[in-house]
């Protein structure tokens, strides 16, 4: 049994005797109040009170996709910035620092992790771990790099069969591309 | 604060230049969630003040040097906009309002629960639009309802209100003429459930009674201001639900 309303931080939800504080509450003087602005969610089975925000914020869990910028690439990981969890508005909260170990970057072996990406790209990754940094994979046909820029003249780099082409300094490069490369709306 | 003048503000039935009672608050209205693009907003009209205030965040805090490896630290930045007082105001932060961002974060603050998100900035801007004393009051009040809009942990929301002295008479909610040529100037904030005073400033004298007097009248309209601020936060559930409810039931197949 559930039951909910809607609450403002600083409600009284329950007494503690009753419901043990969880995620949006706290507890103040043997009362649980409401540290969220949602709805209230008493579970009669586990005895906890939840406040579930209307807007809550957007925090990554495994398994999320997530768009990059890479910062960094050296021979065994690269180091990138999240930018944002996809399909989700909000921007994130808290670290947004992931790394991608060589190991993971594709389903195939890889010998440098500096020829499957570089610095400026952006990919399309999925978390793999949270706690205590973000690892991020890019192994898997949907995943990797789907916007890059030629390392000569900036100019965006066009697919041609498995690989990528400047068109204007007429020089073939390589990534780890996305199945979706260079067609991403955002 | 003008100091002692001839102005007669409260006239001898007690009623103020502005058909006010000396304990009765000028007419407020909150809204909450005005702005799209920000993580939480609110919009508060005090009287003939207009503030906006949206709030940022917990995102990560730059520059990094400010961070905090245990808790989340609130910036805020309080700012009047040129057109917001008679006189043009050069825009631009002054010492007025590097102090009132000041003692609104610390307010905040107290509130939010900044523990549960290590190395990040909460950033609440607010913006004044139309200013007729006592916009930092109406600057926290607004900024306490858009972080909870924002869906951030918050202990309670904080409502403020200026309490101060006109003509020898403890007054509440002083408007820009009561301001200008009164006594004092108390603005204050307190949690009503508590009791928690959680912002406190005074320009002006006040005698030991008289404070204890303002901060009695600044207790009573504090809490009118909170179910106020809880009744915005209540209403924008309403106007949501109303608006899912509009959205056509059925969508014409388009292949048919």
């Amino acid at each position: 049994m559930k039951e909910t309303r809607k609450v403002v931080p600083g409600e009284e939800v329950a007494e503690v005797e009753e419901y043990i504080p969880a995620e949006g509450t706290y507890e103040e003087d043997g009362k649980v109040l409401a540290a969220l602005y949602g709805e209230l969610e008493l579970d009669t089975e586990e005895k906890t009170a939840v406040v579930r925000a209307k807007n809550p914020m957007t925090n990554l869990h495994l398994g999320d996709l997530v768009f990059c910028t890479v910062s960094d690439v050296r021979a065994s990981m690269a180091i990138c910035e999240v930018i944002s969890v996809e399909g989700k508005k909000r921007e994130l909260t808290g670290d947004t620092n992931g790394t991608i170990h060589v190991s993971k970057m594709s389903a195939e072996y890889v010998q440098d992790a500096t020829r499957e990406m570089r610095p400026s790209d952006i990919i399309r990754a999925k978390v793999i771990q949270v706690r205590p940094s973000i690892q991020l994979t890019t192994a898997g046909p949907h995943l990797g790099v789907i916007k890059a820029l030629c390392r000569k003249c900036r100019r965006p780099l066009v697919r041609v069969d498995k690989g990528l082409y400047c068109n204007n300094c007429e020089r073939p490069d390589y990534r780890k591309l996305s199945d979706d490369y260079a067609a991403v709306e955002f | 604060m003008g100091g002692n003048s001839n102005i007669k503000l409260i006239d001898d039935n007690g009623i103020r230049i502005d058909g006010r009672k000396v304990d009765e608050l000028r007419p407020i209205k909150i809204e909450a969630g005005v702005l799209k693009n920000a993580d939480g907003s609110a919009y508060v009209e005090i009287g003939k003040n207009k503030v906006l205030a949206a709030v940022y965040g917990p995102r990560e805090c730059h520059p990094r040097h400010m961070q905090n490896p245990a808790k989340a630290i609130v910036q805020v930045k309080y700012n009047m906009i040129s057109f917001s007082v008679d006189d043009r105001k050069r825009p631009g932060p002054d010492r007025r309002s590097v102090e009132i961002s000041k003692i609104i974060s610390e307010a905040m603050e107290y509130v939010v629960f900044t523990e549960n998100y290590p190395r990040t900035s909460i950033d609440v801007f607010i913006e004044v639009l139309q200013a007729n004393a006592g916009t930092r009051c109406a600057g926290l009040t607004a900024a306490s309802v858009a972080l909870a809009d924002a869906g951030i942990p918050m202990k309670d929301l904080v409502p403020a209100i200026a309490v101060g002295k006109v003509n020898d008479q403890v007054v509440l909610d002083l408007n820009k003429e009561e301001d200008n040529y009164g006594q004092a100037d108390v603005p204050m904030a307190m949690i009503p459930r508590t009791g928690e005073v959680v912002l406190l400033q005074m320009d002006g004298h006040l005698t030991y009674d008289e404070f204890k007097y303002a901060i009695s009248l600044g207790k009573k309209a504090c809490a009118e201001v909170y179910e106020i601020q809880k009744d915005a936060l209540r209403r924008r559930y309403v106007v949501e639900s109303e608006a899912e409810q509009e959205q056509p039931v059925s969508v014409p197949d388009q292949e048919a």
